[in-house]
């Protein structure tokens, strides 16, 4: 969530490792951010340290508890009534929401403390999926278990459910 | 396995569970001594202090900073 409120890119291509100082947290993640910062610092303090920080996109897969799909994929699951079966998209669903398979994340963790030399200070760990907009993640989900429809929700109706400031981020990475 | 037979411990042997509210100076030793430390703040509602103190025991040793550079 360090990333939750930065701004795209004037060319709308995607931040890299190279972007690491340009990531702006929601308020509320702050916290986050300056830890991450603090981190990124040890080596100067104690050369004996080497510090990676990674920044991953929101996980999915062996349902952790960070899993802000989960209500999705089991909407899309039990659901017969057509109108609950319908995964909500807030707004035009063209936001970029990055994610990664929890697996390919603990991949990623694993390469580096193995192999860390060969990586950089900061890593973005993200999956390369076509899908990567919300409307294309809630279109896999609901056209792979469900209903194959998804239906257009104004943000007020949705702002008190716990996913919607997941859901609403735009951050291309 | 037989651990009385084996070299090296087995993983369950060799895990230990730091708590950093009710030890925190077996805390701050444990971590200076490791290894690898991977600092899980992924979770969205995690509490920030843990990893907090973690930094500040790296950064910080006996008082000072452990290396300048």
């Amino acid at each position: 969530m360090s990333w939750s409120k930065t701004s795209p890119k004037e060319d709308e291509s995607a931040f890299t490792d190279q972007d690491s100082g340009s990531g702006v947290p929601l308020p509320k993640y702050s916290g986050v951010k300056s830890l991450e910062l603090s981190a990124q610092v040890l080596h100067k303090y104690n050369s004996k340290i080497r510090v990676h920080v990674v920044c991953s996109g929101f996980m999915y897969g062996n349902g952790e508890q960070n899993d802000i799909f989960y209500e999705f994929f089991r909407r899309a699951w039990v659901s017969l009534h057509p109108k609950l079966a319908a995964l909500p998209v807030i707004g035009s669903g063209n936001n970029n929401l990055p994610t990664i398979h929890v697996t390919d994340l603990a991949l990623c963790l694993d390469r580096i403390l193995l192999h860390g030399r060969d990586y950089k200070n900061y890593l973005i760990a993200v999956d390369q999926s076509p899908s990567s907009t919300q409307r294309g993640i809630m279109t896999a989900i609901t056209e792979g278990i469900g209903s194959g429809d998804v239906q257009e929700t104004p943000i007020s109706d949705v702002v008190n459910e716990s996913w919607c400031e997941f859901m609403t981020v735009n951050v291309k990475l | 396995m037989n651990a009385s037979n084996a070299g090296t411990p087995s993983p369950s042997e060799t895990i230990k569970l730091l708590e950093s509210k009710a030890k925190p100076k077996t805390f701050i030793k444990q971590v200076r001594e490791a290894d690898y430390i991977i600092l899980d703040i992924s979770q969205f509602n995690c509490a920030l202090e843990e990893p907090e103190m973690v930094i500040k025991a790296l950064k910080f040793q006996d008082g000072g900073p452990s290396t300048k550079e």
